[in-house]
């Protein structure tokens, strides 16, 4: 299977008190100790466990990427070229806690939304349908992460 | 172009290379169709036809049916199949070779793409019945199976009316029972239920395929069995697996939830095992339809 791996492309960023930190905020920099010790890469969005450990190491304040806050776990991001990411499960962005993209899961993720929005477009009005739509998305998205693996 | 639903006959009679099925599978669906069938008929007529024989001894010694020891002879293979069983081996590949005939024309579905859909159709129904704790779940599967039949009699036959389908929904934004209603004043349900009677399937399977799209007209003998294509053919498509030639989803008949005793929360928390049983059925795909 073909794999590529790059460098999530730096986004606007902003610096934020770690007691301000929320679940689902990207970190935009590596995160270090103050003995240099890697603590956070960049491109790993927080969850709960991390935050806590960062505030117990007196860590005081980090950058995080200004638009990545507030998503939920298993949410699909398309960004504005059609690429889709997925958050797993910590939070982490299906690109993975190196920093780097598995393109075949990009690419079958993209399709699975795309057949999907596709799919539900007729149905937009009917609220059981719409209620599926979630959980089918979270449940492929999660599908397409186990086969392909989410490089973490 | 408006045809009365009489005329359901006429299509099925201008479908001449549409075979009446041949000899033995026509004796094999008696057999089977009886309240209750004899193994050692059904094993002997199956074992008529060396092919089908073939198929049966194989699923019998997948994974799929996980027996400890291994199934030697036709009559072990239907003891541990089961009628139903049998009956969508049958079916699934004298459909398939019909339909995959060298002199047909060439119809607008990928053949591959409508068997993963009614194999995933099948399996997604048989959970459901399952779930829904109904008698008969064995035949949710053969209905699933056989649920889009019809349409392949449009495609390969009525060439001309399945373009005019086709861009219907395309243009009118419709989904192709929509599109038949309103161009034919049937749908493709009920020229294969008419399809299913000719080749003697049950009552109960002819009348699941008969309203699978419109379940609330379904007597109430057939409604659990109708409802159980129903919601398992949607959620086949919403899962990805196969497609029978629409890209819309059709909503969710409120009556057919209620005839399985589900909602929305319910649903939700099915999916993953729907998914994982049309994954395992992926073994009843005919020969010769790509895994």
């Amino acid at each position: 299977m073909p794999r590529e791996t790059r460098k999530i492309p730096s986004k606007e960023s902003q610096i934020r008190r770690t007691g301000d930190l929320q679940v689902g905020d990207v970190v935009a920099d590596h995160v270090m100790d103050k003995s240099d010790r890697l603590l956070v890469r960049r491109g790993v969005a927080l969850d709960e466990v991390t935050i806590s450990a960062l505030e117990k190491r007196g860590i005081e304040e980090i950058l995080i990427q200004a638009e990545a806050s507030k998503i939920a776990t298993g949410t699909i991001v398309v960004d504005e070229s059609g690429n889709a990411t997925i958050l797993g499960a910590g939070g982490q962005t299906l690109a993975g806690a190196r920093g780097v993209v598995n393109v075949t899961a990009r690419v079958e993720l993209k399709h699975e939304v795309e057949r999907l929005q596709l799919g539900f477009s007729r149905v937009r009005d009917d609220p059981l349908m719409m209620k599926l739509l979630p959980v089918l998305q979270e449940y492929l998205a999660r599908k397409v992460s186990q086969r392909y693996g989410d490089a973490r | 172009m408006q045809i009365s639903a009489v005329q359901i006959d006429e299509i099925l009679a201008r479908a001449e290379k549409l075979p009446s099925l041949p000899g033995v599978v026509r004796e094999l669906m008696h057999a089977l169709s009886r309240e209750h069938p004899n193994t050692q008929e059904v094993a002997h007529l199956l074992a008529v036809d060396q092919s089908l024989a073939a198929r049966a001894l194989k699923l019998a010694n997948s994974a799929y049916y996980s027996q400890r020891s291994r199934i030697a002879t036709v009559q072990q293979a239907v003891a541990v199949l089961g009628f139903s069983a049998i009956r969508a081996i049958v079916l699934g590949a004298t459909i398939y070779e019909v339909f995959n005939n060298s002199e047909l024309e060439k119809g607008y579905f990928d053949a591959t793409e409508f068997w993963r859909h009614s194999i995933g159709a099948a399996a997604a129904a048989e959970n459901l019945a399952r779930m829904a704790d109904l008698p008969n779940h064995e035949d949710a599967f053969t209905a699933g199976l056989l649920h889009g039949v019809g349409l392949l009699i449009l495609d390969q036959f009525m060439q001309p009316v399945m373009k005019a389908l086709q861009e219907m929904v395309e243009t009118e934004n419709l989904t192709l029972a929509e599109a038949e209603e309103e161009l034919l004043g049937f749908d493709h349900a009920h020229l294969g239920a008419r399809l299913l009677e000719q080749w003697f399937l049950p009552a109960r399977i002819v009348g699941a395929v008969r309203f699978h799209h419109y379940v609330d007209m379904a007597e109430s003998d057939h409604l659990p069995l109708a409802a159980c294509v129903h919601v398992g053919q949607i959620m086949t498509r919403m899962l990805g697996h196969g497609n029978p030639g629409e890209p819309y989803f059709p909503r969710l008949h409120r009556a057919a939830l209620k005839a399985l005793g589900l909602n929305a929360d319910h649903l939700s928390g099915l999916i993953e095992g729907i998914d994982q049983a049309i994954g395992d059925a992926r073994v009843f795909l005919p020969v010769g339809a790509k895994r």
